[in-house]
């Protein structure tokens, strides 16, 4: 049964994808995989972590069709293997499920094949069949005949005009290939496998720290001692910076792009520095038995002081980078600094939690990896080319117009648009018009499995 | 540990593999030979690649309370995911390459069966 839905899937997926390029294909093949996901596995398809990611993996397959960027389909990429881990083993980390899902997609039929075991009767069978024969019988007079009519054709000019006119293009081998490699692919993730040591390892692995040993308080002392010297320093350090932070930020008015540009970047540069400074730290002290040490109060009350200080850095840094983003409007790595404040906001957050509610440091790993998978995926549900452009050119206060044409064709249309009621540069307004008709072009000769919302409003456009 | 066969078995599948996914491009009569004698170069490619990186796992970490299926189950899974993530990369960076794909299809099918084979061979 499992054969016969793989062969028909791997059609399906040759169908599909044999040389075309992603479109609503790859939204097909995510609600395919979805379908027989849950035919086959029904009790995990109902489990809640399961409906969850299957409804995420959903989603990106419909934000592929709508926003066709790289963005959306890594994302889509991402979702896949999330939910065929989570199918493998759905009470594991998400980075397990995540190594669960590549490896159930790449090698789930090898793992299977060194799991099968041969009943008696096929090793009987096995041990009995002559494999020397056998490779006698095939291989020796097929060398031998192809000797022959290598020489033959030599020989004779009317034998080499047969041999010449076989040819085998009649098959489309490379289509078989590809099918082949559908079946491989469906065939794995239709039977989901874990990597045994790493999957037991985590699911015997909770979020919550214990005592090892027994609590040494002299030793607890002295650490707890330089703890509380170091953390206050760096807190009095930090205190001192953001004062004069904010001085700076009321006093100076600076509208150069190349000056606001380096204070959000070596801001950037201080907050990367003090934060992995400041997690190591914490961590490095929190990491057992002080834990549990009852007069341990002040140096955790230090730890949050210094938390919340660096989430004030990171208000700071976001404030420079929206000023920065009203004056001369929104660019990728801009929007790259807002998605690093706000990882490094839940990294603060959570490096708190672990420290008042005494959890290790699986716990860290667990929750951020779920907050970065969080962000990619509402991340890859907008489309930043369009966002982007759509922002700039009706708020920026200094248009960079010569950016916005560099980008992907996503926004070929609102630039058309834009062009058609304002002025701009001759050599702007040409490669505008290139890059429009460009698009134009390009979505105007998608095959059906290439298709995204580009086509329903192109066609709406001209109306056809 | 019997490592020849395992060469051998693995030339024969790796050529196999490779000439069946560039066949359709430039496979005629005459290059059976080519065939034949690509079988050379690929068996020194399966002796490098199996010896140096794949055998030593069995090698080294096999004892009998952990059996040449518990190295296969604790190591292949991420030889596999390394070995994959590796043959995508150099594909990628070939900008796609019909031979580069070919040839890193077969060495990741090959090496994925080499495992298969060392961890179904008896104590």
């Amino acid at each position: 049964m499992k054969t016969i839905i793989s062969i028909i899937a791997a059609l399906l997926f040759s169908t599909l994808f044999y040389g075309q390029n992603i479109g609503l294909n790859l939204s097909v093949f995510s609600v395919i995989t979805i379908g027989l996901l849950i035919f086959q596995h029904p009790k995990i398809a109902r489990l809640k972590s399961a409906i969850v990611f299957i409804v995420v993996y959903f989603t990106t397959a419909i934000v592929v069709y709508f926003n066709h960027s790289a963005l959306a389909i890594f994302a889509n990429c991402v979702a896949f293997f999330t939910l065929i881990g989570t199918f493998s083993e759905s009470r594991s980390s998400i980075y397990i499920r995540w190594l669960n899902g590549i490896y159930t997609t790449i090698a789930a039929y090898f793992q299977r094949r060194s799991d099968s075991t041969i009943d008696q009767e096929q090793q009987n069978w096995k041990k009995n069949r002559d494999y020397l024969q056998l490779a006698k019988l095939i291989g020796i007079p097929l060398m031998v005949s192809i000797v022959f009519i290598l020489m033959y054709k030599n020989g004779n000019p009317i034998f080499n005009g047969f041999i010449e006119k076989i040819n085998f293009e009649f098959i489309n081998f490379q289509w078989f290939l590809f099918s082949l490699l559908g079946f491989f692919l469906f065939n794995n993730i239709i039977n989901p496998v874990q990597i045994h040591p790493a999957t037991t390892k985590d699911l015997q692995t909770d979020n919550q720290l214990h005592p090892t040993g027994l609590l040494l308080l002299d030793q607890l002392k002295k650490e707890q001692q330089l703890g509380i010297l170091l953390m206050a320093l760096l807190n009095i350090l930090l205190i001192f910076y953001s004062i004069t932070d904010i001085y700076y930020l009321l006093n100076n008015d600076i509208i150069s792009a190349s000056a606001l540009s380096s204070q959000v970047h070596s801001g950037i540069n201080t907050l990367i520095a003090s934060i992995i400074v400041a997690i190591l730290i914490i961590l490095y002290f929190f990491r057992g038995n002080l834990n549990f040490y009852q007069d341990n109060v002040l140096l955790k009350n230090l730890s949050y002081t210094w938390i919340f200080l660096n989430i004030g850095l990171v208000v700071l840094i976001a404030i420079k980078n929206t000023e920065y983003v009203v004056v001369y409007g929104f660019t990728y790595k801009r929007i790259g600094v807002f998605t690093y404040l706000f990882l490094t906001l839940a990294g603060l957050i959570t490096t708190f939690l672990k420290v008042r509610n005494v959890r290790n440091l699986w716990f860290l790993f667990r929750i951020n990896t779920q907050v970065a998978f969080a962000i990619l995926m509402v991340s890859s549900c907008i489309d930043w080319d369009h966002a982007i452009t759509n922002y700039n050119l009706k708020h920026a206060e200094n248009l960079d117009l010569n950016y916005l044409i560099d980008l992907t064709d996503n926004n070929a249309i609102l630039l058309q648009d834009y062009t058609a009621e304002h002025r701009v540069s001759s050599n702007q307004q040409q490669r505008i018009h290139d890059k429009y008709i460009g698009f134009i072009d390009k979505v105007s000769e998608r095959n059906w499995q290439e298709w995204t919302y580009d086509n329903i409003l192109i066609n709406k456009k001209f109306d056809r | 540990m019997n490592v020849f066969l395992n060469f051998c078995k693995s030339t024969v599948l790796a050529t196999l593999i490779f000439w069946m996914i560039i066949s359709p491009k430039s496979f005629e009569v005459d290059t059976f030979l080519f065939v034949l004698l690509s079988m050379i170069p690929v068996f020194v490619c399966c002796v490098v690649t199996i010896a140096l990186t794949i055998y030593p796992f069995f090698s080294l970490f096999e004892t009998k309370a952990f059996d040449k299926k518990a190295v296969f189950n604790t190591f292949f899974p991420f030889y596999a995911i390394v070995a994959f993530s590796l043959c995508i990369y150099v594909i990628f960076l070939s900008n796609f390459e019909f031979y580069m794909i070919a040839f890193f299809t077969s060495a990741f099918m090959t090496t994925s069966y080499s495992w298969v084979w060392f961890s179904k061979e008896p104590m």
